[in-house]
């Protein structure tokens, strides 16, 4: 304790006055308000809580006393705690006690002095026993003493040891020992302590009993699961609905920055999909949308979270709730519909000791492997550029006056045609790029390994008024492409019993994140025109944005210089972007009378985002730009866009405001339980952005110069006039919602549980109209604990339960409304009068989606207790889904498709997860499985056009299909006829005729009815298994994660866009060249001029579907745990130092070209990460 | 406290319901509003890069001022290949897999003046605001006969009295209502209503805008007059090129108002002769071509356009005579098309010296002023052709030509139009169907619109 005492002090300094500093940035003056105040309750609860274990005093005074009074007074002065049966303290006499600032020491002695009782002391909790033994009865054993130890032989201090049946009970001592009276022979010997297993022992004649326990399993631990839905807890053998709980040592598992990332392994039923949406896609339970807002609701210690997800540092979580069914999400009203994902951040609890934790680590990910990447060879490029310069391709280019850049083969073939380099020279110069590769220049000058740094610290406790926890983190992250990122967490949360019945809580997070941008990747560095660089370019040698014989003469030597260089240009063009945000929750809570709380809580969150880009002037930006607005006249240069660097700034900021006033009722008589909770709450989201640049810049002295916006300005090298970008932007959006919930759910003899809920809610979405802004949702469930029936006596299912849940919950999506609304844009140059555009079209049915979700579920436990697990059933059926109805685009809209509620969906699953202990005894190995099942279809869509082309789904980011009675994401092709022998040419059908008419074969001769339906694109089985093993502290986990039953698209080789823009493929290499190879390839010929639709078709055909079956191990975790004596001895709760891998690979696929489904085809695959760390506890 | 709390609570969620309506009521985004007041229609019509930029340009690039070699032409996508050589089919872009549909922008213009048009009849008119509602309402019509117009002329064939009723006019949509369906007008219904809304647009638009990016009385009499052109109605054509030189009639001086003749774009935008300011969104074909070497050879060396208008690329001639002062055509209206225009409709009623007079007034500013002589002939023919000659001249590349050649071609000048790619010749006889492009087959197979007969 001395230890943690001064380390906590000083933390405190510390803590204080950064929060002190980073106020000064904020200067509203509200915030500022609710911050000192929060601040104030934080340093008051933390100061309260250190003084007790600096040298505590006790002053007590009284006369012929119930002992039980003088203990009173003890615990009210401290924050110790009594562990003692009231059967023992009978036999205590009065007590005459009277001192003054006196020790524990001192006041415990005089107490128990003349008592028949016994005490010592255990950290902060001090245990009462018995001094002496009693006198025996006849046929009872008179005393039994024994051991309790752990797994590892150290004693078990504390552990409570009863009989079965009786009231006698007693506590453990310092050496893990017990002493028990008066006994009857036979009894059953209850041996229970937290984090062990219970055992009963029947007692026999021996007189020392020595018991070993076994550390508790958590995840079979249901019993103790309270889910949390962010509105309130409930035990999960209560709840009807459908939870998946992750507690704090699954989710600590994998090491990362964000909380998110975790999930995806681990939770069942969520997956991620990253081919709707690059970042990523979580859904729950699959689709319940087709085109509205596919995620999930994010609540944050009850409130939805407004801010950046990666503010929360998961070493600040303690368990994380996934609501998944209507009965969970119901209650989270029109935002619920994709399901829930409830965070709760670690908390202080009353009477709870001290601890202070910490967890360190470090983990490094190797740098991408680009040999992934289907680039077309060097050589083989060169040999296409030769062949279009021949044809005259480049051409047009050439004499472009805006001057685009030519690659240095074609700038090589256009020397030697003019005759300004001989040809051999020219194919010495071009032969010399063909064994090169872009790859290993992006190897070597570019990637990196990337390295993260996390650092975090929490401490709670809690006396027996309030309850507090602080936590510290920092993260430092540097990417594999040297983007850098710090975190600085700091938070309290506070509680208080102020008076009886009444309780305040406070709680404050405030985040600090700066991120600086790094270098460009594979994909990023710029190359106008084209959407590649050629694989043979050389990253060490300047690129060019313009004609290369161009640049080097124009301006006569005036400009500056027009280069741009890919390996040191990012250190010139510097984004920086720092981000705080400040979180600030209070409540209040008052218990009317037993059973029935009231509480309002509310919460505020603020985060503001600062960007700020610097150009400076040896930057290819600031250079382009200055250049593009000079002008040279007879020698003499004038700048419209001064010397200097461009400086851009943004300015975000989201504020959100939650107010709650929620009753909860909670009682329990004979055998009924009720619980139910009903209230209202409003929500303000307000985000507002700004932006500007700024020319002319001089970063060390602040000064700028003035640009002319106004007028137009001559380009230099087109000579067009343009106006100077000015890069001013605002925008500003307000979202409020009301909503009023009710939820309750009612068990009769433990057994039978009936629940409902219902909520409505109403938003000011635009021009939504009333009855619709006002939306029921409700819900009901019930569940039956089946083996608590007298009837009921299987041996092979000792635990079961049954549960079923139906109801709505709702998706809406603010960007959408009912009326023609306009946005302005910015001001008209010639007019100087505002400019605007029609956003929304007069739509007067739109409404909110709804999703009815029904789910059947069975929690049981088998095998004594070894094997325990839930299936559940699920089916939902969205109505009024947003769908993209095709509009004949005469109507002039500017779009082809307007939003209405046209669609509906049909989804249904399985969810199975299983918990078992394979083995027990010095080895340990867990199993923790979890399979999901999942379809969907749709079942009505709008009546759009049936030409096939529309179906198609590509590689890159999905579509919708949108065929009836198909999945919402299907995988539709042109069947495939083979190449055409004779030319290499792909070819398809035109009404069951095999045909090379491309136009017809894309166009309206092949319908959707034509097209070959391959399966499904979103996996139809997904899940993971978790293996853990543990021998003495060391304890292995390995997760491997499966996908299957769906289908994917390979990128394949387009010509058009390999001509236009060097966007090859290495296919290209196996491509049709001579009669007889259509044999053995299925890659079309390369013919120029190539008409568009010939590309189109073959990507389209069935020839480039893949299955996308695989399993891969995800990551594994070794750890070392110290054992109990060593911890002891160094003074230490709890040590454990860990070594963990993630994105291992793929270990089986069904697809042969090595190609990861999980990823679009051909883009950069995660590297491979490894942590190592440690984890302490004081 | 039990009371107190219990006061509370119900007191929090009174104040929740009353103010409910309230606290809804504010708009979620603050740069979106709901129509209501004639500044919104204003912003609506003055966002001139969808108003004023997106000139379609397939008839300059079906008609024959410019070339493309055969590698330009092979480097081209689909689309604009077959556009170059006057396909069947597949001539404008799906709206759905490029942007750059013209018929969708065209159609986005009507839409915007429709939705104007509809939200102003709902508005009150009163003393204060009557000239600010009546410009508003005159350039929504404007705009609208504007896009009809030029749509007419790509893809209905030439206004011919003999046929009008049954000849294929366009869908005309006079509702910003997205529900109602297509269907195709005769050519008659659509010219009417697009004289119906120019005329509309003269009664109400201001003498001159504030800025020539919105149309005044000038530009609505000078659109009208090239309506009643392209219908070969020479008698109303030349009375509204009149009345719109009445209120504009300044030329640029080539002697004297070319800052620098070297330049790249050496005239400047914006200049003297420009009475409504618009572009083209440049097709490729245009983009990558040449100028017709016939029609380059055809401009005299003492002719100041000849430099002026043209720029050497590797010995082919490429336009560059923009008034919009870069490589993007400039499609709005100018002064010297309005005296074209009146001397052709003058001396085609036979005023032949009148004529003259005003094609004079216009030539003296494109010749070298050392070398210029006066245009004099009695003969109305002599003169018509030497007024058509001067007029494919000046015009070339403002979109123009297209009309001109399916109007004229009604008048027996059979020209014929010839390409040659890749040694393989196309041509375009008078009065082909095809004069009439292919309506994009997407619009075709969505709104079951008749397509134009092949």
């Amino acid at each position: 304790m001395k230890f943690s005492t001064g380390c906590y002090t000083h933390t405190r300094e510390n803590r204080v006055l950064s929060l002190l500093y980073n106020l000064r940035l904020l200067n509203n003056r509200k915030i500022l308000r609710m911050m000192k105040l929060a601040i104030l309750l934080t340093i008051l609860t933390t100061l309260k809580a250190w003084s007790h274990s600096v040298g505590q005093t006790f002053s007590i005074s009284v006369k012929n006393a119930p002992i039980e009074k003088v203990l009173a007074q003890i615990k009210k002065q401290s924050d110790y705690r009594f562990i003692y049966t009231r059967e023992e303290l009978k036999a205590a006499l009065p007590v005459t006690l009277h001192v003054e600032n006196a020790s524990l020491a001192a006041v415990l002695q005089s107490c128990f002095n003349q008592q028949p009782l016994d005490y010592s002391l255990d950290g902060r909790y001090i245990i009462i026993t018995r001094k002496t033994p009693a006198s025996d009865t006849t046929r009872m054993l008179p005393r039994i003493t024994g051991i309790i130890t752990g797994p590892d032989g150290a004693p078990v201090v504390g552990a409570t040891v009863s009989i079965d049946g009786s009231s006698k009970i007693t506590v453990t001592d310092e050496q893990g020992r017990f002493t028990l009276e008066s006994i009857p022979a036979g009894s059953i010997l209850l041996v229970s302590s937290v984090g062990y297993e219970a055992i009963r022992y029947p007692v026999a004649f021996d007189a020392e009993i020595s018991l070993r326990l076994n550390i508790q399993v958590e995840e079979l631990s249901n019993v103790n699961i309270e889910v949390n839905t962010g509105f309130q807890e409930l035990p999960k053998e209560r709840a009807t609905g459908s939870f998946t709980h992750i507690d704090n040592k699954l989710l600590n598992e994998q090491v990362s920055t964000d909380v998110l990332s975790r999930l995806e392994h681990i939770v069942n039923g969520l997956s991620v999909n990253r081919k709707i949406s690059t970042s990523g896609q979580i859904s729950i339970r699959g689709l319940s949308t087709i085109r509205g807002p596919k995620d999930p609701l994010i609540i944050v210690d009850n409130f939805p979270y407004a801010g950046d997800l990666n503010n929360i540092n998961p070493n600040n979580i303690e368990s994380i709730t996934i609501l998944k069914d209507a009965a969970a999400a119901s209650i989270w009203g029109a935002r619920a519909g994709n399901g829930v994902i409830v965070i709760t951040t670690k908390k202080g609890k009353f009477n709870q000791p001290f601890r202070v934790e910490l967890n360190s680590n470090v983990t490094i990910a190797s740098k991408p492997n680009l040999g992934y990447l289907k680039q077309m060879s060097a050589s083989d490029l060169i040999d296409v550029e030769q062949m279009l310069f021949e044809k005259g391709f480049y051409n047009n280019r050439e004499s472009n006056i805006t001057r685009p850049p030519l690659s240095a083969v074609v700038e090589t073939l256009i020397a030697q045609r003019d005759g300004l380099i001989d040809g051999a020279t020219g194919t010495a110069r071009i032969n010399a790029l063909r064994n090169r590769d872009v790859r290993d220049d992006f190897n070597r000058l570019i990637y990196q390994p990337a390295v993260n740094q996390q650092y975090a610290l929490n401490a709670r406790g809690g006396s027996g008024n309030m309850a507090y926890a602080f936590n510290v983190g920092w993260d430092k992250n540097i990417s594999e492409l040297a983007e850098r990122y710090q975190r600085i967490n700091i938070g309290s949360d506070n509680t208080f019993a102020l008076v009886k019945n009444l309780r305040i809580h406070a709680g404050i997070q405030y985040t600090q994140s700066n991120t600086t941008s790094g270098k460009p990747g594979y994909y990023a560095i710029p190359w106008p025109g084209y959407s590649a660089l050629p694989p043979y370019t050389s990253l060490t040698e300047p690129l060019y944005h313009y004609r290369a014989p161009y640049i080097d003469t124009a301006g006569d030597g005036k400009l500056l210089d027009w280069k741009y260089y890919p390996t040191d240009d990012w250190q010139h063009s510097r984004g920086e972007s720092k981000l705080q945000d400040i979180l600030l929750n209070t409540g209040i809570s008052y218990t009317a009378f037993k059973g029935l709380t009231a509480d309002v809580k509310y919460q505020f969150e603020q985060q503001q985002t600062t960007g700020r880009t610097l150009h400076d002037l040896e930057s290819f930006y600031a250079r382009d730009l200055i250049n593009t607005y000079s002008e040279v006249n007879d020698g003499v240069i004038s700048y419209g866009i001064p010397r200097g660097a461009v400086l851009g700034l943004s300015h975000g900021s989201i504020t959100s405001h939650n107010l709650r006033g929620q009753l909860n009722f909670n009682h329990t008589w004979n055998s009924h339980s009720l619980a139910a909770i009903v209230g209202a709450e409003t929500r303000e989201i307000r985000n507002s952005s700004s932006g500007n640049t700024i020319y002319g810049y001089n970063d060390d002295i602040l000064t700028y110069a003035p640009v002319d916006f106004v007028n137009l300005k001559p380009t230099f090298i087109t000579g067009w006039e343009n106006f100077i970008p000015d890069g001013i932007s605002l925008n500003e959006t307000i979202n409020r919602f009301v909503s009023f919930y009710g939820n309750t759910a009612y068990t009769f003899k433990e057994r039978y549980t009936l629940s409902a809920s219902a909520r409505r809610d109403a938003s000011n979405l635009f021009g939504v109209s009333t009855n619709n802004k006002w939306r029921p949702l409700w819900s009901a469930g019930a569940s039956w604990e089946l083996s608590k029936e007298a009837f009921y006596n299987s041996t092979f299912l000792p635990y079961l339960r049954l549960r079923a849940t139906h109801g709505y919950s709702g998706n809406v999506d603010p960007s959408m409304s009912a009326v023609t609304a306009i946005q302005y844009d910015v001001t008209s140059r010639y007019t100087s009068s505002p400019i605007s555009r029609i956003t929304n079209f007069y739509n007067p049915s739109l409404r909110w989606e709804k999703i009815r979700m029904s789910n059947v579920g069975i929690d049981f436990r088998m095998l004594g207790n070894r094997i325990g697990g839930s299936i559940e059933y699920y089916k939902k059926i969205g109505t009024d889904l947003y769908g993209l109805e095709p509009i004949d685009y005469s109507a002039g809209l500017g779009t082809e498709t307007i939003t209405k509620n046209i669609a509906s969906m049909h989804g249904y699953g399985w969810d199975i997860e299983i918990n078992s202990i394979n083995t027990t005894g010095a080895v340990e190995w867990l199993t923790h499985f979890n399979v999901n099942l999942y379809k969907d279809k749709i079942i009505k869509n709008f009546n759009r056009n049936q030409q096939g082309r529309s179906y198609i789904t590509g590689s890159g980011l999905l579509s919708i299909s949108g065929l009836e009675n198909k999945p919402v994401y299907s995988m539709l092709s042109y069947p495939w006829a083979g190449l055409e022998p004779s030319t290499g040419n792909p070819q398809g059908y035109v009404n069951k005729e095999i045909s090379t008419d491309y136009n017809e074969l894309t166009g309206s001769s092949v319908t959707v009815d034509d097209l070959v339906y391959s399966g499904p694109i979103m996996p139809t089985i997904y899940g993971n298994i978790g293996n853990t093993v543990k021998y003495k502290g060391l304890s292995l986990t390995i997760r491997i994660t499966y996908k299957a039953g769906y289908y994917f698209r390979r990128s394949s080789i387009n010509y058009r866009s390999l001509y236009a823009s060097y966007a090859g493929h290495a296919e290209y290499a196996a491509r049709w060249q001579k009669p007889g190879d259509e044999l053995s390839t299925h890659v079309p010929s390369m013919i120029y001029p190539v008409p568009a639709n010939r590309d189109d078709f073959y990507y389209g055909a069935d020839v480039s579907v893949e299955k996308g079956d695989h399993i891969r191990i995800q990551y594994f975790n070794f750890s070392y745990s110290m054992g109990e004596k060593l911890l002891r001895k160094m003074a230490l709760q709890n040590f454990q130092c860990y070594i963990q891998s993630n994105n291992i690979g793929i270990i089986w696929r069904k697809n042969r070209k090595g190609i990861d489904p999980d990823y679009s085809d051909n883009s950069i695959l995660p590297g491979r990460t490894i942590s190592v760390g440690i984890k302490a506890g004081f | 406290m039990k009371r107190v709390l219990s006061w509370l609570m119900i007191g929090l969620i009174t104040i929740l319901f009353a103010n409910c309506k309230k606290y809804l009521d504010i708009p979620s985004d603050k740069r979106m509003v709901i129509i209501s007041n004639l500044e919104d229609l204003q912003s609506l019509l003055d966002a001139f890069n969808q108003i004023n930029f997106v000139d379609p340009g397939a008839g300059e690039a079906s008609a024959d001022n410019n070339f493309l070699t055969d590698a330009a032409w092979q480097s081209l996508g689909e689309y604009d290949r077959s556009m170059y050589i006057w396909s069947d089919r597949n001539v404008i872009v799906p709206y759905s897999v490029y942007s750059g549909n013209i018929w969708a922008t065209c159609y986005n213009i009507i839409y915007r003046a429709n939705t104007v048009l509809f939200h102003i009849a709902r508005m009150e008119k009163t003393i204060e605001n009557e000239d600010q509602y009546n410009n508003i309402k005159g350039q929504a019509h404007f705009l609208r006969a504007k896009s009809y117009l030029q749509m007419a002329w790509i893809w209905c064939l030439s206004y011919d009295s003999t046929s009008k009723n049954t000849d294929l006019g366009l869908p005309l949509r006079l509702t910003p209502d997205f529900n109602e369906p297509s269907t195709r007008s005769t050519l008659d219904e659509t010219y009417s209503q697009i004289i119906d809304d120019f005329i509309m647009a003269v009664q109400l638009l201001p003498r001159e805008a504030i800025h020539r990016i919105r149309p005044g009385k000038g530009a609505a009499f000078g659109y009208l007059s090239r309506c009643y052109l392209s219908m070969r109605k020479y008698t109303e054509a030349g009375l509204y090129a009149d009345s719109c030189l009445q209120i504009h009639s300044e030329l640029m001086d080539f002697n004297t108002d070319i800052p620098n003749p070297n330049a790249n774009y050496p005239i400047p935008q914006l200049n003297a002769e420009v009475v409504y300011f618009a572009r083209m969104a440049t097709p490729s074909v245009l983009s990558y071509g040449s100028v017709d070497t016939i029609l380059y050879n055809s401009y005299d060396e003492m002719d100041l356009r000849k430099k002026t208008f043209f720029r050497d690329v590797e010995g082919r001639k490429v336009f560059r005579g923009s008034y919009n002062q870069n490589a993007i055509p400039f499609t709005g209206l100018a002064t010297d098309e309005m005296y074209l225009t009146l001397a052709e409709c003058l001396v085609r009623r036979g005023d032949v010296q009148l004529a003259l007079k005003s094609f004079n007034e216009l030539m003296i500013t494109r010749w070298d002023k050392d070398d210029f002589s006066t245009t004099i002939t009695e003969s109305p023919s002599e003169a018509l052709e030497l007024i058509l000659k001067e007029r494919r001249k000046e015009l070339l590349y403002r979109d123009l030509r297209w009309m001109d050649i399916k109007r004229l071609n009604k008048e027996n000048y059979n020209i014929i139009l010839s390409r040659m790619v890749n040694d393989k010749v196309y041509t375009l006889a008078p009065n082909d169907p095809k004069f009439a492009l292919a309506i994009p087959e997407d619009i075709i197979s969505r709104s079951n619109i008749i397509q134009n007969p092949r």
